[in-house]
């Protein structure tokens, strides 16, 4: 790839190209950089069509330090050349990237270590997975209160200490990662913890009731858990999650709201993060294909047919192959949407339609045969 | 020096027309930029080098409006002038 072109190879192509003599094109190459310095010391500006300006910029001196010694240095003014590229030069280069476009941010999106939009979806299973990884406390202490109604007399014990411990836990982990743990629990669990926990109660001491209060809500979240997850990769049953999520932090919010001040500052941020993936999603998808790793892509593939057809406000459906064309360096299936449908936000419709071809969409092989389908309005 | 002052220069030096001389300064261009695009490295001994350079991606926050914006990433031209010239000019 970084290969190195020196002046002979110049002069070599160029012989090649042009049927000129190898002494006759060196001259020219050679005269063509000796001029261009000779103009430089003379003028302080050359500018040539085609490549771009070479300019003398005067440096002013400016005091340094020594790295290894600390000692102050001053680094005597002098003039450097710079060069600034052709427009026609910079827009050659930069080719390969041209259809990228400059994007404005929606406020509130939060990207501190990746400056990458694409983040969101991943965000968005963290937010996931984070509360699961509390749950895990609440869980053990939730298990010996099962084995209860089997073995009553060394159950005592521990459902005193889960008598302790929960509130506690419950006051600190965040409102929504409550909801989260009675999600994440097998729905089978609960309806075999809450019965025997109910009977215990009534045995035992008021203690427990508080624990009785936290038990009969998660059950409400339980069949919508087993709805979303069978698709819980599909980014719908995602948000539906997740606003249900939202749904129970409100919830939450006022009813814990004295007895866990400072557990209310994580809902908000969440809330908003999601409310933003959802505005910025559809817009951004394009620059997916930069840096998508392999998993969430297909995600987002199915994703962006639904944003996509939003935005058109068609359904479009494949009737036929306009044509079929090899894949050549540079090519990618957004610049072919582009140039067959106008818009770039139909690219999926080519993955779709080569399903043997283009396994990945992220790495279509150059030289593969592409068949761009025939969109037309769904009816 | 403009891109005729420097084509005629260049014309009157090699014996050549202006004409003639434009044409083959920019095939000497052209060949450059075809090496480059494949992201070769053009050295030319005695004056520099010629290097294309990935910009990733960025954020940048427009001072008046505090709106942010996610530049794309990019390729530029880069020109690194030898250590001959530089100190030539220094």
């Amino acid at each position: 790839m970084n290969e190195k072109i020196t002046l002979q190879d110049i002069v070599e192509l160029l012989c090649l190209k042009h049927g000129m003599t190898k002494k006759n094109a060196d001259a020219l190459v050679r005269g063509m950089f000796d001029l261009i310095e000779e103009a430089l010391s003379t003028e302080k500006y050359v500018k040539i069509k085609g490549l771009g300006t070479f300019k003398l910029t005067e440096v002013d001196s400016r005091e340094s330090m020594n790295v290894n010694t600390g000692e102050r240095i001053e680094i005597q003014g002098h003039t450097k050349i710079s060069f600034t590229p052709d427009t026609v030069m910079k827009e050659l280069i930069n080719k390969p990237f041209s259809h990228f476009e400059t994007v404005v941010l929606n406020e509130g999106v939060l990207l501190e270590d990746t400056p990458v939009v694409k983040e969101e979806p991943k965000q968005e299973d963290t937010a996931d997975e984070t509360p699961e990884v509390m749950v895990e406390q609440p869980e053990v202490l939730v298990e010996p209160k099962a084995e209860t109604p089997e073995e009553v007399p060394v159950v005592e014990e521990p459902v005193l200490e889960v008598k302790v411990d929960e509130p506690e836990t419950i006051a600190l982990d965040s409102p929504d990662t409550v909801a989260e743990v009675v999600e994440e629990e097998v729905s089978t669990k609960e309806p075999v913890l809450e019965e025997p926990v109910q009977q215990q109660i009534r045995e035992e001491e008021k203690v427990v009731e508080e624990e009785i209060k936290q038990i009969p809500e998660p059950v409400v979240a339980t069949p919508a858990r087993e709805h979303s997850k069978t698709t819980f990769r599909i980014l719908i049953g995602i948000i539906i999650v997740l606003l249900l999520i939202i749904l129970f932090g409100c919830y939450w919010m006022f009813f814990r709201s004295d007895k866990a001040t400072n557990s209310q500052i994580p809902p908000a941020p969440i809330q908003e993060k999601t409310i933003e993936t959802l505005i910025v999603e559809p817009a951004k998808v394009e620059e997916d294909t930069l840096q998508v790793s392999k998993d969430t892509l297909t995600v987002q593939t199915q994703l962006e047919e639904q944003p996509e057809v939003l935005s058109e406000d068609v359904v479009y459906e494949i009737t036929g192959t306009i044509t079929s064309l090899t894949l050549e360096p540079g090519q990618t299936l957004v610049r072919l949407a582009l140039k067959y449908y106008g818009s770039k936000n139909f690219w999926p419709y080519i993955v779709q339609y080569n399903p043997d071809v283009i396994k990945d969409a992220d790495v279509v092989p150059i030289g593969a045969t592409i068949k761009i389908p025939k969109l037309q309005p769904k009816k | 020096m403009n891109n005729k002052e420097f084509i005629s220069e260049l014309a009157r030096k090699l014996g050549y027309t202006n004409k003639d001389t434009s044409q083959l300064v920019s095939t000497v261009i052209g060949v450059m930029t075809q090496e480059l695009q494949e992201g070769k490295t053009v050295a030319i001994q005695g004056f520099g080098t010629f290097e294309v350079k990935k910009k990733l991606e960025r954020i940048s926050v427009n001072p008046v409006t505090q709106q942010r914006m996610l530049i794309p990433p990019k390729l530029v031209l880069s020109y690194k002038p030898s250590t001959n010239l530089r100190e030539k000019f220094k």
